[in-house]
């Protein structure tokens, strides 16, 4: 049997290549690490403070921010993408998580409302609520095989309603004007530090560890890698596609809404606007950080270091005073560069596989 | 030859036929029953609806939408989408605004220059125009997913309409007549934008359901593989279909524009959704190759007449927000009942 | 003829029934595997192989009949349940994940646990599992190597793994050798000769009659649904095996009509592309052109670079001695080539659209103005090919997808028809095709030919092939490897050259 093995050329070398095997991810991820580290210099030669312990901390914050809610889309992506999976209504949960957990709030100024709740209550009903939302997305897609891009786009007009209803229920009145308030909960999101790190950047790596840990050992999370590459051998695997598509949307819903709390805790006020178009920046830190929108390959490793790249371009532009809405041009440029070559990768390894099969 | 065509005629039950030709129509039908449906309730519950002036209302804000959904048919029918159209109605009604005489903004770009209405109303529709046919470009020479590409587009093109306009409304010192006539006047007592729109489906009806380029277009959609092999030039026929979308885009922008009489940032905002839930209502599937123009005049009728209702009842701009994205999740779950029931 | 080897099989199937709507696919057919035998299940396509196969899988539910697995009843409401009776499928489109390692395919699903926290996969267990199942089929790869850097035949050796991790007794292999190489196939029947003395059963699909003789024990043959005979694999003769399958002599089967072959219309010469490598033909009016070889072996690419669906690297093609650039599908039909490509549902009709619309998809041109479709003229034209062909139901405006995968093929057929292709590639025309139309688009094809048309035909059915072409090229890796013409056509010089060697003289059989 050796001798046979032997006798077919090529593949001998092929399994001598077993070390070389993960090259490809770890190249792309220190990719990610050598462009932070450009960036940081070019920004830097333009504005020295960008160095400074206050633009290194607000650097954090966005990252961990944006990185919370892109761990959820990078499940979505990983899980679904052979589907299409794709979560847009990210943006607008952050709005609605945000507005929940602060308009329950006893400690708001302007509250209205006549339901005044302990943070942590109405935290963890804003937590619920978006995780629900995300699950009734994920239950349509399932259930009805719809595309996710439509179903989630419908949703994310449906979240963003609900955050306007819930504000002006809460301030008692239509304009739209945000809640603002004072809650040492919401300032542990928002203002906390330890020692230089920022609490929510605590927050954001031990959930970065606790999915890497749940995707890499966990049979549930193994099932998502399976899933993502090819629905029906899930089924024939004996995975329940359809529990896992909502969870994993549920879980997308839950963590935007975490990001939203955040956000909120940041600004002290939410805001029926607030987040919009973020599932621009949620969507450029997963696809960036290697997670292929053709579903079943990605690394939580890839998204920590994505989120920080995203985040700095944020921080960067906004020390070179570059207005916000110019960073529109820039971030609309850099997603479909990102995509691009999300598919010319996806293109050269089927080429690789077709040849193989050839 | 004369058994072969027995054998064959043991596949497919004959009563099955005049219900399967039924099929494509029904959905047709049912999304006009609906409408007629819901026209009737709200007569009965509210009698200001039963007015030609608050019909007249409705046809006027359904003309804007109902423009780009009739170009997003076509699209949609190739198995694509566009989530740019929203954005390209702002910058078209901003570059055209600034263009037009008597126009001012606290933007340097605005007050520059200025073009006889007819000419700005060209140079609008060419941006819109070329903005679709970016979006058809990278779509087609770069296999993104279209939803992706023009998300991206979407934000790129609100980008550039916060440069030109510096986040600043562009308004009229007065507005001259010959703009305001597109999205303020009449014609025989039918608005202006009314009768555009009118224009507009049965050009495009025609063109989906009477011509080479249509069939192309349900072919596409239908099966691209199958369509290439017969000869079809699918990367031009599709890049053909967004230029169109990014004009007709255009062609709202500059109507919304002249209507409200300023041209702001957040002008189309949220467009690209009633289009989209308009075209899906209408029974054109979100998979491609089925579809029509006529279905998607009734779908954003529908869309149209939910939003009357409310106004008429008082409900907050809030509430619509979430009955736009209900209507939307309802239209694409009925989608995807049908494509079930097809398959069955 | 034998009966079944074993006094109690592993596995009997009796009475097996299946129908689609008012078409029965399957009339009560038995079947039997013994303790670590290799059956070969023969038939040609459309015959209830697959039908067949996926019952025995769970895959789809059996009108009537009883499954016993080791004289036990057996009941699956899904291919799972299949599974845990010991059942493994391996089709002919493998289905390992290309992202995930060896291990983690071998165990897809049912990765080992934790001791104790059941929740977690054990990978320390995983990999040394999967490298005990891969050490006994004495295949030697890392289980950490991730599944897309191996070669087809290695991809095929983990599904057998994956199969023996379930503990499968009974494997079903869907034409495994497909696009495996001499020494692949030879390194898999090595193995298949181990899983046998470990006692597991095989039913083994495969159109290679040569290696059902060389690996099979027994051979059962199905015909339009009804088992026609179980013989002994062993001592069968290649020419009765396939009589068998097809039910009468070759000749009945496909009545050949001779017609006067005229001139040269379509010359390829030096043709090149990523996977074909200086190919040259030459066809002629009134002549069918077969193509034999293996699956992978280029047919295909050959049809499509022709008729401009992939680019070319070098090479010309010249049409009625005139040479042309065919850079697109559309410059080749302004040439008369027609293709009616190989999948019909994923490339041939619009299944969305009417039978009318299908028909003048080609050459909308013939029936429009500045652009402007006649429709009444359309659907007349359409109505008219519609009869010519006997399509059923007869009608124009009838949605193609709701027709039969025969009625389908004649719309796809009327349209280069209608398009008046005067050179027409036919790539596995009757696949998947029932025997009416099947007839129907072989006596079309002749009829075509004898009306002057030039027919390239491809085909892994090759006693379809034989009996259609007055001559055969055989590919074999992106060449033509060998000619064959009419009076020295015999499976095994096909085979031969399709497997890249030369035939023997003597060999003949046919």
């Amino acid at each position: 049997m050796s001798s046979l093995l032997a006798r077919i050329p090529g593949r001998q070398r092929e399994s001598g290549a077993a070390g070389m095997r993960r090259l490809p991810l770890q190249g792309q991820q220190l990719a990610l690490v050598v462009l932070i580290a450009l960036l940081a210099a070019v920004f830097t030669s333009q504005s020295p403070e960008f160095l400074s312990t206050g633009s290194v901390e607000n650097l954090l914050r966005g990252a961990s921010m944006f990185g919370i809610v892109g761990l959820g889309l990078t499940i979505v992506i990983i899980s679904t993408g052979s589907i299409g999976g794709i979560d847009l209504s990210v943006g607008s949960m952050m709005a609605l998580g945000g507005a929940i957990g602060a308009g329950l709030l006893g400690t708001a100024f302007t509250a209205a409302n006549p339901v005044k709740l302990p943070a942590a209550l109405s935290v963890l009903i804003a937590l619920v609520v978006t995780g629900l939302l995300g699950a009734l997305s994920g239950l349509l897609i399932s259930l009805l095989k719809l595309a996710p891009f439509a179903v989630t786009l419908g949703m994310m007009s449906v979240a963003r309603g609900l955050t306007y209803v819930m504000i002006a229920w809460a301030i008692g009145s239509s304009n739209t004007a945000g809640i603002t308030f004072s809650d040492p909960l919401f300032d542990w999101f928002g203002l906390t530090n330890y020692g230089p790190i920022p609490a929510i950047t605590v927050l954001f790596l031990v959930l970065a560890a606790l999915i890497a840990f749940v995707l890499k050992a966990t049979a549930f999370g193994r099932s998502l890698f399976v899933l993502g590459g090819n629905a029906e051998n899930a089924r024939l695997a004996g995975i329940n596609v359809r529990r896992t598509i909502v969870i994993v949307f549920a879980i997308s819903g839950l963590l935007a809404g975490l990001g939203g709390l955040i956000l909120t805790g940041r600004l002290s006020s939410a805001s029926p606007l607030a987040a919009t178009g973020y599932e621009l920046e949620v969507i450029m830190v997963a696809v960036i950080g290697g997670t292929s929108l053709a579903g079943g390959r990605g690394s939580i490793l890839g998204t920590v270091l994505a989120a920080i790249l995203v985040s700095e371009i944020n921080t960067g532009l906004d020390m070179m005073n570059v207005p916000s809405f110019n960073q529109y041009l820039i971030k609309g440029t850099i997603l479909v560069l990102a995509v691009v070559l999300d598919k010319v990768y996806q293109a050269r390894s089927s080429r690789k596989l077709a040849v193989q099969s050839a | 030859m004369s058994s072969t065509a027995q054998m064959d005629r043991q596949v497919v039950e004959a009563p099955k036929r005049g219900l399967a030709r039924l099929n494509i129509q029904v959905e047709n039908i049912a999304s006009g029953v609906v409408l007629v449906g819901l026209v009737i309730v709200l007569s009965l519950v509210s009698p200001a609806f039963l007015s030609f002036s608050n019909f007249l209302d409705i046809a006027r804000v359904v003309a804007i939408t109902g423009i780009i959904a009739a170009g997003m048919t076509l699209v949609i029918i190739t198995g694509g989408i566009d989530l740019s159209v929203g954005s390209t109605v702002g910058l078209v009604g901003a570059v055209t605004a600034s263009l037009v005489a008597n126009s001012a903004s606290n933007s340097d770009f605005v007050t520059a220059f200025k073009l006889p209405v007819p000419l700005a109303v060209l140079v609008g529709l060419a941006v819109g125009s070329l903005i679709g046919f970016v979006n058809g470009l990278i779509i087609t020479k770069t296999k993104i997913e279209p939803f992706m590409a023009t998300l991206g587009s979407m934000i790129f093109v609100k980008g550039l309409l916060y440069l030109f306009t510096g986040g600043y409304p562009v308004n009229f010192q007065p507005m001259p007549d010959d703009f305001a006539f597109i999205g303020q006047g009449a014609l025989f007592g039918i608005p202006t934008p009314v009768w555009v729109f009118a224009v507009i489906v049965v050009a495009l009806w025609w063109i989906s359901r009477r011509t080479t380029v249509g069939r192309a277009i349900y072919a596409i959609g239908g099966n691209p593989e199958a369509a290439r092999l017969s000869g079809l030039k699918v990367e031009r026929t599709k890049i053909m279909v967004y230029t169109l979308l990014g004009l007709l885009a255009g062609l709202a922008g500059i109507i919304l524009t002249s209507r409200l009489a300023s041209a702001t940032t957040v002008n189309g905002t949220g467009y690209e959704l009633i289009a989209i839930s308009g075209v899906v209502i209408g029974g054109t599937s979100l998979v491609g190759g089925r579809g029509s123009v006529i279905g998607s005049l009734i779908g954003v009728f529908t869309v149209g007449v939910i939003q009357n209702a409310l106004n008429l009842f008082g409900a907050s701009t809030q509430i619509q927000y979430v009955v736009t994205g209900l209507v939307l999740l309802l239209a694409i779950s009925l989608d995807g009942i049908a494509r079930r029931r097809r398959r069955t | 003829m034998v009966a079944s080897s074993t006094p109690q099989p592993l596995l009997r199937m009796e009475g097996i029934t299946k129908s689609y709507g008012n078409v029965q696919v399957l009339h009560g057919v038995d079947l039997s595997v013994g303790r670590g035998e290799v059956l070969g299940l023969l038939g040609e396509n459309g015959a209830g192989k697959s039908t067949l196969l996926n019952i025995l899988n769970g895959v789809i539910e059996r009108d009537a009949g009883s499954i016993h697995i080791d004289g036990e009843p057996a009941e699956f409401a899904g291919p799972k349940q299949a599974q845990d009776a010991g059942l493994a499928f391996i089709h002919q489109e493998l289905s390992v994940l290309p992202y995930l390692t060896v291990a983690e395919n071998v165990f897809l699903g049912r990765l080992p646990r934790r001791k104790g926290a059941p929740w977690l996969v054990d990978w320390a267990a995983c990999y040394k599992q999967a490298g005990e199942i891969l050490e006994r089929l004495a295949v030697k790869i890392d289980p950490r190597t991730i599944v897309g850097r191996l070669g087809t035949a290695e991809q095929e050796l983990v599904e057998i793994a994956k199969a023996l991790s379930m503990n499968a007794r009974i494997i079903t292999m869907d034409e495994p050798t497909a696009s495996l190489t001499e020494a692949e196939i030879e390194r898999l029947f090595t193995l298949m000769r181990a899983l046998k003395a470990d006692g597991v059963s095989v039913v083994y699909v495969s159109h290679r009659l040569h290696e059902v003789a060389e690996i099979c024990d027994r051979a059962t043959i199905l015909r339009d649904g009804k088992i026609v005979s179980t013989v002994d694999a062993r001592t069968t003769s290649s020419h009765s095996l396939a009589t068998m399958m097809v039910g009468r002599e070759l000749s009945e089967l496909f009545p050949k009509t001779e017609h006067e072959r005229g001139r040269e219309t379509l010359r390829v010469s030096g043709l090149s592309t990523v996977k074909l490598n200086d190919v040259s033909l030459a066809a002629h009016q009134g002549e069918i052109l077969g193509i034999a070889g293996l699956v992978g072996s280029g047919r295909t690419e050959l049809a499509r670079a022709i008729f401009g669906a992939d680019p070319i690297t070098a090479g010309e093609i010249f049409v009625n001695g005139e040479k042309v650039t065919v850079d697109s599908p559309g410059a080749a039909i302004r040439h008369g080539i027609g293709l009616v490509p190989e999948d019909r549902k994923l490339q041939g009709a619009v299944l969305s659209m009417s039978n009318a619309h299908n028909i003048s998809l080609a050459c909308m041109s013939k029936v429009s103005r500045f652009g402007q479709l006649n429709r009444g003229g359309e659907k007349q034209e359409a109505k008219r090919l519609i009869q010519d062909l006997q399509v059923y139901p007869p009608r124009a405006e009838q949605e193609t997808g709701r027709l039969s995968g025969g009625n389908q093929q004649k719309v796809v057929l009327a349209k280069w028809l209608f398009a008046g292709s005067r050179i027409l590639i036919v790539d596995e025309p009757t696949r998947g095709v029932d025997v009416g139309a099947r007839a129907a688009i072989h006596g079309l094809l002749n009829e075509l030919a004898g009306e002057g048309a030039t027919i390239i035909m491809i085909s892994s059915d090759l006693p379809e092939v034989m009996g259609m072409s007055d001559r055969i090229l055989v590919m074999h890796e992106g060449r033509i490897a060998g000619e064959v013409a009419r009076a020295d056509f015999s499976e095994e010089a096909i085979v031969m050259y399709a497997s890249g060697l030369e035939p023997t003289k003597e060999g003949s059989n046919a």
